[in-house]
């Protein structure tokens, strides 16, 4: 792409680095993290958050991570949702209308089944995300359930399936398609939303509408959507039946899992990550302060254990905001520093007494790693 | 490095009874002259010009890279960009696995080149590569990245005209429907159609397999205008 290399480099990023330079500049300045992303890949888009974020419930949308298989499409000119499949009526409405329902807002995590792909050994193929494909936001739209209560499902649907604009760049590439069962359907936490963080969602944060499925992985939160199709079985193709899939149970790192052996990737697990003090940093003796989140798909988060003495001794942190499947919470330990080096770890425990894994479980996608994150500081 | 790429760009017009052929030059002076554009390009390739880009020799690669060196240009850069290939750690074992994949999945390579890219993509981004730092974009930067802009000077063009010049110049890739064929990819519903600006610039310079065509403004704006028309 010889040219529009070329136009990158003349006019839009002699203009870019100055923005980049004075956000890092400011970034030092306070305690606000620079707002910039961590570019995985420009074409398609796949863009980190740096971990600076996660020291808060909210990650603001202009440094939310982008995700994109296909790259993000271009806006459409005339909108339309279509609900159709084994319903009474099928639907097709236009933003008026769906903005006419009720709707709901909730706050909830969205992070890509691959976050943490760079630190499972062996490696393996795929967006090398370390810790910034995930997010906390507030979503809001209407329930997937009313929307499919009003098109009146049959009696023999068990899926739902969804379709986006983002169109597979040659006939020969599946295209994106994925499907949930009717239960997560029908979950009220389920939506089909419309605004991320009080405001209309952006293009890369799938704009107009896109599914949020708050405790399952970020592929089942289909963008750009467009259709909604309601069916017997699950979905066919490549991104259901052999991406996304995680073996039945834990095989050895490295080995290689015939697709009968899996099974679909739905709730993320517990995992906890350290914000701040970022790994390799310099702060001044006195007092520190251990910040991040802990969450899990799968249940509420009861607390979380930090060790600054690299894992020998540990203290319960201090929880902020509600706890609740599928949300982080901020966890917050001070203490006082003498000068030398420190090595602090987290783990966390959910309400159902599951503690965090020293080490993630290896799976051939590297999906879902969710070992112990340890950071290690200087102290002057 | 100028002149490089006018003669690269002058090899890919090579155009055959109205359809276009691919330009995968073969000959040793081809190849030498390939050598020598993909040295002078290789370190911009990254999205963003910055010394805290990865681990891309700054050194010309060896000769006997350029041909996986110009697989990569003209095949792969259509759907990635190479910071994507950057971050990889992989064997051959697991790069030929990821090349077959993508071969399936349309990438206009031919399967006995296939061999010779994973040992280049291995010995490139292997195993022993040290950790990827990726560049970092500020936030206005990446929301600019989704944002349509004006078209100015392409405004207002003609459907039908348009029409007439995609089925001559296009379809023969890109085929009818637009949603892309063995050699040209889908072009529906894509976000170039509405930055007017970069769509001139690609259809003028060419990228990948695809010749650049000499395009009036006036003709940028009629395809534009037939491509914004197919349906999603």
């Amino acid at each position: 792409m010889l040219v529009r290399r070329r136009f990158l480099e003349t006019g839009g990023l002699a203009l870019l680095g100055g923005l980049v330079g004075r956000a890092a500049a400011a970034g030092k300045a306070s305690m606000t993290p620079s707002r910039e992303l961590l570019v995985h890949s420009l074409r398609p888009e796949n863009l980190a958050t740096p971990i600076e974020w996660f020291d808060r419930p909210i990650t603001p949308t202009d440094v939310f991570f982008v995700r994109s298989h296909f790259g993000a499409p271009a806006p459409p000119v005339a909108p339309r949702l279509r609900v159709d499949g084994l319903v009474g009526r099928a639907l097709d409405l236009g933003p008026t209308e769906i903005d006419a329902m009720p709707q709901v807002t909730l706050t909830a995590v969205l992070q890509c089944a691959g976050n943490g792909r760079a630190l499972h050994e062996p490696r393996v193929p795929g967006v090398q995300w370390v810790h910034g494909a995930m997010g906390q936001a507030t979503w809001t739209g209407v329930r997937l359930g009313d929307l499919l209560e009003r098109a009146g499902i049959s009696s023999d649907a068990a899926h739902v399936a969804f379709e986006g604009r983002d169109l597979a760049p040659t006939p020969a590439t599946p295209a994106f398609h994925r499907s949930i069962p009717l239960e997560r359907a029908a979950d009220p936490s389920t939506l089909v939303a419309s605004r991320m963080n009080g405001e209309p969602l952006t293009p890369a944060h799938g704009a107009p509408l896109r599914l949020v499925a708050p405790g399952w992985a970020g592929n089942h939160w289909v963008k750009w959507l467009t259709a909604i199709r309601v069916q017997r079985e699950e979905t066919s193709g490549f991104f259901m039946q052999t991406a996304y899939r995680l073996p039945r149970s834990p095989v050895e790192p490295g080995a290689a899992v015939p697709p009968e052996s899996t099974v679909p990737v739905t709730t993320f697990p517990l995992k906890s990550i350290i914000a701040r003090p970022v790994d390799g940093s310099r702060l001044p003796r006195g007092l520190q302060e251990v910040v991040g989140v802990a969450f899990s798909g799968e249940a509420a988060i009861a607390r979380v254990e930090v060790s600054t003495d690299a894992g020998r001794s540990w203290n319960e942190a201090t929880l902020e905001d509600e706890p609740a499947p599928g949300r982080w919470q901020v966890f917050r330990l001070r203490f006082e520093a003498r000068p030398g080096s420190i090595r602090a770890v987290a783990r966390a425990v959910d309400a159902r007494g599951v503690v965090q894994p020293e080490r993630a479980t290896w799976n051939p996608s590297g999906y879902f790693w969710n070992g112990w994150h340890a950071v290690t500081w200087a102290v002057a | 490095m100028e002149p490089e790429r006018l003669l690269l760009e002058r090899l890919a017009r090579r155009h055959v009874g109205g359809r276009v052929r691919p330009a995968r030059a073969r000959s040793v002076a081809a190849l030498a002259l390939l050598a020598a554009a993909c040295a002078v390009e290789r370190p911009v390739s990254a999205p963003v010009p910055s010394a805290a880009v990865v681990v891309a020799p700054v050194s010309a690669p060896p000769a006997a890279d350029a041909p996986a060196l110009e697989i990569l240009r003209s095949d792969c850069r259509g759907c990635h960009t190479e910071d994507l290939l950057h971050q990889q750690r992989l064997t051959e074992a697991q790069w030929a696995k990821v090349l077959d994949k993508m071969h399936r999945w349309g990438a206009p390579t031919e399967a006995e080149d296939l061999q010779l890219l994973a040992s280049h993509l291995a010995a490139s981004y292997g195993l022993d590569l040290g950790s990827f730092v990726p560049e970092r974009l500020s936030a206005d930067a990446v929301a600019d990245l989704f944002t349509s802009r004006p078209d100015g000077k392409l405004a207002g063009g003609d459907v039908e005209r348009g029409r007439a010049l995609y089925d001559e110049r296009c379809s023969p890739c890109h085929v009818e429907d637009g949603r892309g064929g063995p050699l040209g990819l889908n072009l529906v519903g894509r976000r170039v159609l509405y930055r007017a600006d970069e769509f001139a610039a690609l259809v003028r310079g060419g990228a990948g397999r695809m010749p650049g065509f000499e395009t009036t403004d006036a003709e940028a704006a009629d395809l534009l205008a037939y491509l914004r028309s197919f349906p999603d």
